[in-house]
């Protein structure tokens, strides 16, 4: 009975916006004009009503208000000139919005008071402009979001130059990276140096850290959002650069002009090609990555789009030698490294009513990872032919549909449910031998293990009062797996109280589940990674964050935010000590460790995003910490990123309209490392190394600054630029790992510093 | 598999450059370590030594640690004093064995203390199995991979309760001297081959006598698996070679259990007669720290370079204010005759 209530008090509260008895509806999308694409997270707003809405990722917006006299209504986003327009207050509207850019008409914009940060329910939220990444240094010339997001705060970049993202101290497999709301599953390329997202092909990312809207699940510790260009509805547009070891086109334009258009850019590296010269003898040997986007939406009605859209990105290493010793014999040696990413979605929007949007997501993504080396000899009539093949993976076939309502000012509602079938290809192992005495051909490895995810949501953004808004969801995950059926039910709720119009403070809480693992052992990610599903030994990941803070904007625009989170994790892994992934034909489970993890601190935002200057500062103060029975004699201990201040700062200040200047420096704490504290000798003989506690030493702090300058020319019907940019200008030898060697009884530890000043020049393009 | 690691060095290796990192003062102590084996029904018997601090640029010198007094208290509260003696091993080792003639009870526990003027006293308990028993169902000569092999059938009469079995093989060199007698004395086979060769090359019945002897240095074999029960292919494939078989009774306690071990032998076994010996095979019941420490020592490779990017793996010592292990032992051990004597 006492539910019951709670249940009609709850619905009735919840439509309580759809009970004004006279009410109009204005909806309709927000797009760029010149582009014609929509724009997502566009503020729409009636300045006297004190009344707003977002525009949602399909740019769609709908707002409910009182009925009366006619009446002012504004459109904004960040870059845009505001629209303003005047609306009849007595019917529904559709109208769509076209906002210009602002550099297009010279003039100043300011940041409206409505999308500022200290509006938003939602707090531990990042949107990072693409135009902002595409100026900061770039390292080797190739602009990278991921490391652009390891300059937030809360994110630790782990190692030197890798992308790998470690965010309020969980792993790299808590975060969520989607690209049209398809998971990427191995973001990296060339074991982790660069990311598999081509900035060229990319409209917005966003990054959360905390407090999660209900619509997100699956991963304990972000969402990194990542949306690709639909392409330019109104005329044929592209942009291009060469680098130092890669090269990128992207071309977009209209399909039928107004109503449907094409984006489809691609990257690959040409080291390969360059070192083809140099190489000497008979071995032959290269290295490249490759990316193809693309991306295309129709408008099938005024009501229904459709959007399709695709990655294929590999990585691949080779080498190959061949010896020919005459009247002797010859032999051959073949090997190759593959691995890479394959996204494919199809989204259908459909408006069922000017506050009601519906849309169908299904989607595939596949992550698959190749290793084979062959050896082919013949010497005195001898033949043998050795081959070793390893490949692992993981695929998913998904179809979702998620609803936005929005019913009146006061609320907005975003419900879904999808299913994801999950095959996990945890690793075989093949060993071909032909031989004059032997015949082998043994494939041992682990069955693809095949699971059902089913989630469901459903989130309500409150106006509670004028000064009073908070986010109330539920996510429900079910995950059936070798006959078993696990379940989570995961409350979120987040609240802003606005102290005055710049300034508001922001509490969540949320919990997460998580139901996929990732075994790794290296520290730089590896395509090898591999990822696994729960199991009656390992149980789901479970976190639960707790963040209160402050958003404040000065009428500079300079946005701040002070943020404070409590974040712990349970049923986390490690590997046992010592265990690998390698050459094993057992079950992975018996070769991690299970433990829980907390991490809490506190972070600085300043962000300035307008002006001639723009940039950004992120401190990060932690602490973070892994527990396990087994390891560390169940003491707590650090976690291997567990950086006490983490600083970065980053600048672009346009000189002129033809000179740009970019400038970032970045500094952390060392690294946690288990460093062995003596020597004896063992039962064998051998000599034994004893540790010390678990990540107990610290490595030399880590700090670097990067510098680039554009050069912009502006042509008849094009534009380049030459960018001139160095990693690491002051040269700071940064460790990258430790190791120790002994000769003549002497020990000494040695840090292998990776990447020293790295100047590079590339060259843009755009028309 | 190495591949990747060999392409991910090969890109470090070409954008890296190295630097000596000076590493803050660490532990500096170094501490009594107590090695080896107290096996029930043989005399008493281990070696002790100290460790060496670890830090950067430091001169990791090992030393003989002398003055250390070790006793060893049984069930029945009498304690013994161990005599330690250097031995061969001691200028490689840098340990000292300390030796009793009473011989080691199967089932008992023995606490064992090791005392130091500087560095303290350092003590462990040993656990001795209790006595079972196991047996050769059959042996043959086998190719595992592309090596040639002995394929023992071992089989394991196991008690009710827990067990750890370690299976490990040492080859003991062997020396036959032989002797014919001839012209009314006995005349050395090796100095009079020619002679002994041309008799029996002639048909005559030839009066001879052997003397066999064993060495003392035991020289590890290696040995392969297929056993999924075991703990060596829960991380590695049967493609390895092991130092030792590593096996608990988890999955056929109280009841008799084969398995299959392979040894290594190559073919240089027939030919260099330096290196002619028996091999043993060795079925050991040990405690459960003995178990877990061989387990580190021997499936993580504790002794492999360092390397941060790594899990470095800790061994299990048991014992307090010092390092190394007393493992407890119940052991069984079969011969096999595989080398070729010419007479």
């Amino acid at each position: 009975m006492k539910n019951t209530k709670a249940i009609l008090f709850l619905v009735l509260f919840l439509s309580s916006g759809c009970l004004w008895a006279q009410s109009i509806t204005i909806s309709g999308y927000v797009s760029e004009k010149r582009s014609g694409e929509r724009l997502l997270g566009a503020t729409v707003f009636i300045p006297d009503k004190s009344i707003g809405t977002t525009t949602n990722t399909y740019g769609f917006y709908s707002l409910t208000i009182p009925a009366g006299t006619n009446t002012e209504l504004r459109a904004t986003y960040i870059g845009f000139a505001p629209f303003t327009t005047t609306i009849d207050g007595e019917k529904n509207i559709i109208l769509n919005i076209e906002l210009d850019q602002a550099k297009d008409l010279k003039e100043v914009v300011v940041t409206a008071q409505k999308d500022a940060i200290q509006t938003r329910t939602q707090m531990s939220a990042i949107d990072l402009p693409i135009e902002t990444i595409k100026s900061l240094p770039a390292f080797m010339g190739e602009v990278d979001i991921l490391k652009a997001i390891q300059l937030l705060p809360g994110v630790q970049g782990g190692n030197e130059g890798t992308s790998g993202i470690y965010v309020r101290g969980g792993g790299p497999d808590q975060n969520l990276i989607l690209l049209d709301g398809v998971p990427v599953y191995n973001a990296s390329h060339l074991f982790g140096f660069f990311s598999v997202f081509n900035a060229d092909a990319i409209r917005s990312v966003e990054v959360i850290k905390g407090g999660f809207p209900a619509r997100y699940g699956g991963r304990l510790s972000s969402v990194i959002d990542i949306n690709m260009k639909e392409g330019n509805k109104n005329k044929l547009h592209g942009e291009g650069g060469i680098g130092l070891i890669a090269s990128r086109l992207m071309l977009e334009g209209p399909i039928q002009k107004g109503k449907s258009s094409f984006m489809i850019s691609g990257r690959r590296t040409y080291i390969d090609v360059l070192a083809q010269p140099l190489m000497r003898g008979n071995l032959k040997s290269g290295y490249y990555f490759y990316d193809l986007n693309g991306k295309a939406n129709f408008k099938i009605t005024e009501k229904d789009h459709i959007y399709v859209s695709g990655y294929f990105g590999n990585d691949k290493f080779y080498a190959r030698q061949t010896e020919d010793n005459g009247a002797w014999g010859s032999s051959s040696f073949n090997t190759g490294l593959r691995w890479g990413n394959i996204t494919a979605v199809g989204r259908w929007n459909h408006e069922f009513s000017p506050k009601l949007f519906g849309n169908l997501t299904t989607y595939y993504s596949q992550y698959q990872f190749l290793v084979s080396a062959q050896n082919k000899s013949s010497f005195t009539n001898v033949n043998e032919d050795y081959l070793l093949k390893y490949t692992s993976g993981i695929n998913d076939k998904a179809v979702k549909y998620d609803l936005d309502f929005l019913p009146g000012p006061n609320h907005f509602i975003k419900a879904g449910v999808g299913y994801i079938a999950h095959t996990y290809k945890p690793g075989a192992q093949q060993i071909k031998l032909k031989s004059s005495v032997l015949n082998l051909d043994t494939t041992f490895g682990v069955n693809d293990i095949n699971a059902g995810e089913i989630d469901g949501y459903l989130e309500d953004d409150i106006r509670i009062s004028s000064k009073l808004k908070a986010n109330l969801g539920v996510h429900w995950t079910g995950f059936a797996v070798r006959g078993q059926f696990y379940q989570a039910v995961q409350p979120r709720a987040g609240l802003r109280y606005l102290l005055s119009d710049e300034i508001s403070l922001k509490a969540s809480y949320v919990q997460m589940n998580q139901f996929i693992h990732l075994l790794t052992n290296s520290s730089i990610g590896l395509p090898t990674d591999l990822w696994v599903p729960v199991t009656d030994r390992v149980p789901a990941q479970k976190s639960h964050q707790a963040a209160i803070g402050a958003a404040y904007t000065h009428n500079t625009g300079i946005e701040v935010s002070l943020e404070g989170y409590y974040k712990t994790m349970e049923n986390v892994l490690e590997y046992k000590e010592g265990a690998s992934f390698f050459n094993s034909n057992t079950s992975w489970e018996d070769k991690v460790e299970i433990g829980k993890g907390k991490s809490y601190g506190g972070e600085l935002f300043l962000q300035k995003k307008k002006g001639k200057f723009t940039g950004m500062l992120g401190y990060t103060l932690s602490w973070t910490t892994r527990q396990f029975d087994n390891l560390n004699n169940g003491e707590e201990f650090p976690y291997r990123y567990d950086r006490r201040h983490d600083l970065k700062i980053a600048g672009i200040y346009k000189l002129s309209n033809s000179i740009e200047l970019s400038a970032e420096w970045i500094y952390g704490t060392g690294n946690a490392i288990t460093m062995p504290l003596g020597m004896y000798h063992g039962q064998d003989g051998q000599e034994v190394a004893i540790y010390g506690s678990r990540n107990g030493y610290r490595m030399p702090s880590y700090h670097r600054g990067d510098g680039s300058v554009k050069f912009w020319k502006q042509r008849k019907g094009w534009e380049r630029a030459w960018i001139i940019s160095a990693y690491n200008v002051y040269n700071r030898m940064n460790p990258f790992y430790v190791y120790s060697e002994t000769a003549n009884g002497r020990t000494t530890f040695k840090q292998v510093s990776l990447f020293p000043i790295i100047p590079s020049i590339s060259y843009q393009f755009k028309f | 598999m190495r591949l990747l690691y060999i392409a991910c060095l090969f890109f470090v290796a070409l954008v890296s450059c190295n630097k000596k990192l000076d590493l803050p003062e660490v532990e500096r102590d170094r501490k009594i370590a107590l090695l080896g084996e107290l096996v029930a029904n043989e005399p008493m018997c281990f070696r002790a030594g100290q460790s060496v601090p670890v830090s950067s640029g430091s001169n990791m010198k090992f030393e003989v640690l002398n003055g250390l007094s070790v006793d060893i208290t049984g069930a029945s509260g009498a304690s013994i004093n161990l005599t330690g003696t250097e031995d061969s091993l001691t200028q490689y080792l840098y340990t000292i064995p300390f030796s009793s003639s009473t011989l080691v009870t199967p089932g008992g526990v023995y606490h064992v203390s090791a005392a130091h003027p500087e560095r303290g006293t350092a003590t462990t308990d040993v656990v001795i199995p209790d006595a079972f028993t196991a047996h050769v169902a059959s042996s043959a000569n086998a190719i595992f991979g592309s090596d040639t092999t002995l394929a023992v059938d071992l089989v394991i009469e196991d008690q009710s309760g827990e067990h750890y079995y370690v299976i490990e093989a040492v080859k003991q060199p062997m020396t036959i001297v032989g002797r014919f007698w001839h012209s009314n004395e006995w005349l050395s086979i090796t100095d009079h081959r020619t002679q002994y060769d041309s008799l029996k090359l002639a048909g005559i019945n030839i009066q001879t006598q052997f003397d066999t002897s064993f060495g003392k240095t035991y020289t590890r074999q290696n040995v392969r698996t297929e056993d999924v029960n075991t703990e060596n292919l829960k991380n590695n494939t049967s493609f390895y070679v092991f130092r030792r078989i590593l096996l608990t009774d988890y999955q056929f306690s109280g009841t008799a259990y084969s398995t299959r071990v392979y040894l290594s032998i190559g073919q240089d076994y027939f030919t260099n007669e330096l290196d002619k010996g028996r091999i043993l095979l060795q079925v050991k019941s040990v405690s459960k720290a003995y178990f877990d420490y061989l387990q580190s020592y021997e499936l993580y490779s504790p002794n492999s370079d360092y390397l941060t990017s790594g899990a470095p793996a800790n061994l299990k010592s048991p014992v307090q204010n010092g390092m190394g292990i007393i493992g407890g032992v119940y052991k069984q051990q079969f011969a096999f005759v595989l080398d070729k004597w010419e007479f």
